[in-house]
């Protein structure tokens, strides 16, 4: 089988079918491995070397049936060679100290558990590898640009050319920025784990930052050649969805993607959307301060010069709307809180008598009725307990 | 960052096996593909239809248009459903579309979705639309 597009394998359709399957699987084939080598740098290593190499042997003999398991198994062969390699000078620097001090035990290095299955990655674990690549990216050790790039080259399966692209830097920046990361992860001993739960809402805040980061710069980039440079905002809309999945219950993870939505508008759209949203509310509200709300949305650009209220919504006075209610109201058609109350039941009653009260104190000739209604009204059940709030006496509190 | 339709296609053969296989197969298999896509970020949409034999046929080969019932007799290759992924490339998304958990015999057609950044963005009706979009939260 050939590369996606068919046709003879060449270099470009192995390029291309390389890049493919790379997007896709990158973080789990990272992920897997690091959990496989224990080693970060290591992982991160032999992954690039294994897509070099598929670069090569898919341009000669097309792509393989199965592109991740070959993907796989090449780094894991690399990773291998890795470990002989040094287990082999571990034994001869043993050997040496052996000679000098009469049996000292050999090799520290860790040889990877012998893995005989034919599954590329376990199934049961590739979420948490995928997270935990996520969070080491991230790590607070690194410093904010090493995490973007990281995020990028180890989750995202950005080269290290695209990303100096996306950032406008040169490539041996880039490059060096990664390898001080992993310098850093290994000397820090940052463990390939999720964050223990006391640590997660902290570093979950990281990983979204740098998701930010990475969003911001795609979607504000005002230089340079926005057809070679790889769409940022993508990347980060992509690994913000990657992490919504992997950690559905985080409303915060949500609350990025919603940020992202947005934002990724261009701008033109954002503003006339904008635009509406702010008409609309000036046609809602008092018309005392409808003016000046006018005036501060035309000063920071977010309501055409020319928008003048309609003459319909520039009469929205309290006397207006409360004579424009007064029959409903009079009716008993409208709750006397429309929108709703924290008063209690007996609070709602007691505050129309309340008024009532204070109405007949400004006419000297109703008082004395309401009183004299006072003593002479049997109060029922229901009246009880709002007497007992303002500590009205009742006709038994007399006797 | 582009937009492709994965069309499923059945055909007769893919329908038959898909027939003989238990529902609570079929859905777990086509559920687990569906979250390795929601997973990788990719999936923006997805629907699967309903029996063909259900459906009508809006027929404009002659002046007024003529329904029918059930499937175009002579087609071969049925409409099954679709999915709608984001992603960065025409290769990426014939990848995704190769791990489709798809009968044999079924086909499965890639296709790009334009977005509509690519139409005149001073046309009234693409103004529209594109408010219509956003409002709606779509891209």
């Amino acid at each position: 089988m050939h590369a996606a597009t068919g046709g003879p394998p060449s270099t470009e359709s192995a390029r291309r079918a390389v890049e493919a399957v790379w997007r896709i699987e990158s973080a789990r084939i990272v992920g897997a491995l690091v959990r496989y080598t224990r080693d970060f740098e290591l992982a991160e290593d032999v992954a690039q070397e294994a897509v070099a190499e598929a670069l090569v042997t898919w341009a000669r003999d097309g792509a393989p049936a199965n592109p991740v398991g070959w993907l796989l198994a090449t780094a894991r062969r690399r990773a291998i060679d890795s470990f002989r390699r040094r287990s082999a000078l571990d034994e001869r620097y043993a050997v040496l100290a052996s000679q000098l001090s009469e049996g000292e035990a050999s090799s520290g290095a860790m040889t990877p558990r012998d893995r005989s299955d034919d599954l590329p990655w376990d199934p049961d674990r590739v979420d948490d590898d995928v997270l935990a690549l996520m969070f080491v990216a991230c790590h607070p050790v690194l410093l904010p640009e090493a995490r973007v790039a990281l995020t990028l080259r180890a989750v995202g399966g950005l080269a290290s050319e695209e990303i100096a692209r996306a950032f406008l830097v040169p490539v041996p920046t880039v490059q060096a920025r990664i390898t001080r990361a992993k310098k850093t992860i290994a000397a820090a001993g940052v463990p390939f784990e999720l964050p223990p739960s006391e640590e997660r809402r902290e570093r979950l805040g990281g990983v979204l930052s740098v998701l930010y980061v990475i969003f911001t710069e795609g979607s504000t980039a005002t230089t340079g050649d926005r057809l070679l440079r790889p769409d940022l905002a993508y990347e980060a809309i992509r690994l913000a969805r990657m992490l919504a999945a992997l950690l559905p219950d985080e409303p915060e993870v949500y609350g990025l993607v919603g940020l992202f939505g947005p934002k990724h508008m261009p701008k033109e759209v954002r503003d006339q959307i904008a635009a509406d949203v702010i008409a609309a509310m000036l046609a809602v509200s008092d018309s005392r301060f409808q003016g000046e709300l006018a005036r501060q949305a035309k000063d920071a650009g977010k309501l055409a010069k020319n928008f003048d209220i309609p003459a319909a919504h520039r009469e929205n006075f309290p006397e207006r709307i409360a004579s424009a209610l007064k029959p409903a109201r009079d009716a008993g058609l409208l709750p006397t809180f429309p929108f709703g109350t924290d008063f209690t039941d007996v609070e709602q009653r007691l505050i129309p008598a309340l008024q009532l009260l204070q109405d007949a104190q400004q006419s000297p000739r109703r008082l004395p009725g309401l009183l004299w209604q006072g003593f002479t009204h049997q109060p029922d059940a229901a009246d009880r307990p709002g007497r007992q709030i303002v500590c009205i006496f009742t006709p038994e509190s007399r006797g | 960052m582009a937009r492709y339709m994965l069309i499923m296609r059945g055909t007769d053969e893919s329908v038959a096996k898909m027939m003989d296989t238990p529902f609570e197969q079929m859905l777990e298999t086509v559920g687990r593909f569906n979250e390795e896509m929601i997973r990788a970020g990719v999936l923006v949409a997805a629907e699967g239809l309903d029996d063909p034999s259900q459906g009508v046929v809006v027929d404009f080969s002659g002046d007024a248009p003529v329904v029918t019932d059930g499937p175009y007799g002579e087609t071969k290759e049925l409409f099954g459903g679709f999915y709608v992924i984001d992603v960065a490339s025409k290769e990426e998304a014939v990848e995704w579309a190769k791990r489709l958990p798809a009968a044999a015999g079924a086909k499965c057609e890639v296709r790009r979705v334009p977005s509509i950044d690519e139409f005149p963005q001073d046309n009234e009706w693409v103004i529209k639309e594109r408010a219509w979009r956003e409002r709606t939260g779509q891209h």
